[in-house]
């Protein structure tokens, strides 16, 4: 298990150096971020080729690349245009840990990530836990007691949430929790935000201001992960072993839970290894609704204004993620069943 | 936070909390529930649930003004442009005051000229009416009849079919699709486009579509050097070209009388001249259909129950902060 492990970890190595040339490619023709620098005020073209010549955007692709990878500290650059490279670059480059400085912000790339990246790992990191835990009880159940009446119910309500756009859920939840029930005299949720500003950004807040953008994606994929929990269940509950099980008197906790979910989670798994690193990437309309500040609101910011430094820093702790828990995600395979042993 | 050593004393409110909501149906139910005090750029669809829900909504002078610009340019610009019949069709021809009751639900108010709304505009000058008939009549003296029978106009065998442009804000998505029925009743054709803010307003260096001449009409809303009404975006000398790009006439309009009206203004102090001197600006400007108004656009701000003595301004908008308080 550890040579694969080894051999996965040192495969990464070219495939995210390959992920990260189409990304830079791709990113050349998001739009030109040169025109964004001014806001509302028009860029003059003496500040365009000053800007173009400073940021580096003048050199070809393949150059641009090359820095943002090592850096250009160590090389000296033409910063006044009079044609002569005087001046060191500043830039330490990816490998260095230097993923360059935001246009639009003019912070770090790190740091402007890293003020929203645990606000994002918070909000999704709750869904994905309630999801999965809503989902294997309602899956399970409806295995269980298939065709019943409760299963009918929940399966309709599952679709229902499913087939519905999640700025829809959001807003509905809005209006009725928050706006409605204010207006009616009842306890009511919040609306935008993470705190509320008179109280401060305690737990108690953060968890208040939670409810409804967790709920809201929570009725979403809800019902694709029940789905898939009850196909499982289903198709080991007909299996010989459970059967066996069963005739040997072994009580019907233990025949669901210890002999059958074991063995039909292995499906939950590989969607669960999927979906992890997206986390990562926040829910942009959730989050640009509930005015949460979090990874998918700055993707989206950053991405209309052509901030290539930042949207390449999004882009790879994204592919990072991916490679990273499908490995956690195989391992967790190998433990779960015996049978599966990598070489 | 409030400053404590500012100079007309203690504030009342000791911090204001701004949050970014992007959008709008959050921004009102967080006004409407109380969670937010104070909000901006209200929609006119909006305005009328949160005044219901007694959420007070006040309106500045922005000093900007929506309208259409005309390429005029003799080479690049469409050539019955060149013609003041034409425009002045096309000015009869949409009615806008429909248009702003419509789409902007009565709430903003036709606008005449560049300068609506300033004390520098001629206060007889009343926006264009809408006379589909007179538009017609104007079309037919300026020699822009239907010889083909397609529904539109033509002359010369050039076909009357005008490039307008526009951003991507939904408003002006939904007047081109107005202002192209209205315009094809008299015969006048428009090809529709939209255009990201970061490319529609891109400068002459940038291969922008207005500067370069690749539009007839190009709507947005603008104004002069607000609250001066100077502007120097009507000169022959800011038309672009490629040793002067950063120009700022983008219709590519070169009228004398223009330029020495304006060489005129920037060097009046006496107010009462000045406005006189403005007053001929505008009329000019609006009798030739250099510049189409469609609405005024002023600023809105939603103000939540619990604030209290908010008085805006539209140069700055909360020049009174300093009395603003919260009732429990």
């Amino acid at each position: 298990m550890l040579r694969y492990v080894v051999r996965r970890l040192l495969q990464a190595i070219p495939m995210l150096f390959v992920i990260s040339i189409i990304l830079f490619i791709l990113m050349q023709n998001m739009g030109d971020p040169i025109a964004t620098l001014g806001g509302r005020r028009l860029t003059r073209s003496g500040d365009r080729e000053r800007l173009t010549r400073q940021l580096g955007l003048d050199k070809p692709i393949y150059v641009q690349f090359f820095y943002w990878l090592v850096g250009n500290d160590w090389a000296k650059i033409d910063l006044d245009g009079d044609g002569i490279a005087e001046s060191y670059g500043r830039r330490e480059g990816v490998l260095r840990g230097d993923f360059g400085v935001s246009l639009v912000s003019k912070k770090p790339v790190l740091e402007v990530i890293g003020e929203r990246l645990p606000n994002t790992l918070l909000l999704m990191g709750v869904s994905e836990i309630v999801i999965v835990l809503g989902a294997l009880v309602v899956g399970i159940y409806s295995a269980l007691k298939q065709y019943s009446v409760v299963d009918n119910v929940i399966t309709g309500i599952s679709f229902v949430g499913y087939s519905m756009p999640i700025f829809f859920v959001a807003l509905v939840s809005m209006y009725i929790f928050s706006v409605n029930f204010k207006r009616w005299g009842l306890p009511y949720l919040p609306t935008v935000g993470m705190f509320d500003p008179q109280v401060g950004k305690t737990p108690g807040q953060v968890a208040l201001h939670m409810i409804l953008p967790v709920f809201s994606l929570s009725f979403i994929y809800f019902a694709a992960y029940s789905r898939y929990i009850r196909g499982a269940m289903l198709e080991v509950m007909s299996q010989d072993y459970v059967r066996t099980a069963r005739s040997k008197g072994l009580p019907q906790w233990m025949v669901v839970y210890i002999h059958a979910f074991k063995n039909a989670c292995l499906p939950v798994v590989t969607v669960v290894g999927l979906d992890l690193p997206f986390l990562l990437a926040g829910a942009v309309v959730t989050e640009r609704i509930f005015a949460w500040p979090g990874m998918g609101r700055l993707f989206l910011d950053h991405v209309t204004r052509s901030d290539t430094a930042v949207v390449m820093g999004i882009l790879m702790l994204i592919s990072v993620a991916v490679i990273v828990f499908q490995l956690l995600t195989d391992i967790v395979y190998a433990w779960i069943d015996p049978r599966i042993r990598y070489e | 936070m409030a400053n404590e050593n500012y100079w007309l004393g203690q504030p009342n409110i000791d911090e204001i909390y701004i949050r970014f909501v992007p959008d709008d149906a959050s921004q009102v139910a967080a006004l409407i529930a109380g969670d937010g005090d104070l909000g901006t750029f209200i929609t006119a669809s909006d305005v009328v649930q949160l005044e219901e829900a007694g959420v007070e909504v006040l309106w500045t002078v922005s000093g900007y003004n929506e309208g259409w610009y005309f390429n005029l340019d003799p080479e690049l610009g469409h050539p019955a442009l060149q013609d003041l019949r034409v425009r002045q069709a096309i000015a009869l021809a949409f009615d806008r005051a429909a248009l702003v009751n419509d789409l902007l639900l009565g709430m903003y108010t036709p606008a005449a000229t560049y300068w609506d709304r300033t004390a520098y505009v001629d206060p007889a000058l009343e926006p264009w009416p809408f006379d589909p008939a007179r538009a017609e009549a104007l079309l037919d003296e300026a020699g822009w009849i239907d010889s083909n029978a397609d529904g539109t106009r033509d002359k010369d065998g050039v076909e009357l079919i005008l490039r307008y442009g526009t951003a991507d804000r939904q408003i002006r998505i939904d007047t081109q699709a107005v202002a192209q029925q209205q315009l094809a009743a008299v015969g006048i054709g428009t090809d529709l486009l939209v255009y990201s803010y970061d490319t529609f307003f891109n400068g002459y260096g940038q291969d922008g579509p207005m500067p370069t001449g690749q539009l007839d009409i190009f709507q947005f809303s603008t104004t002069a050097n607000f609250p001066d009404p100077d502007t120097s975006e009507w000169y022959c000398s800011e038309i672009p070209t490629d040793e002067s790009p950063d120009g700022l006439n983008w219709q590519r309009l070169c009228d004398p009388e223009l330029d020495e009206l304006f060489a005129l203004e920037i060097t009046q102090v006496d107010f009462a001249e000045r406005q006189q001197t403005f007053y001929q600006i505008s009329r000019h400007i609006f009798e030739n259909v250099y510049w189409l108004g469609m609405w005024q656009d002023p600023d809105n701000f939603a103000i939540g129950s619990r604030l209290e003595n908010v008085k805006l301004s539209g140069v700055s908008p909360f020049y009174n902060i300093i009395e603003w308080d919260l009732n429990p």
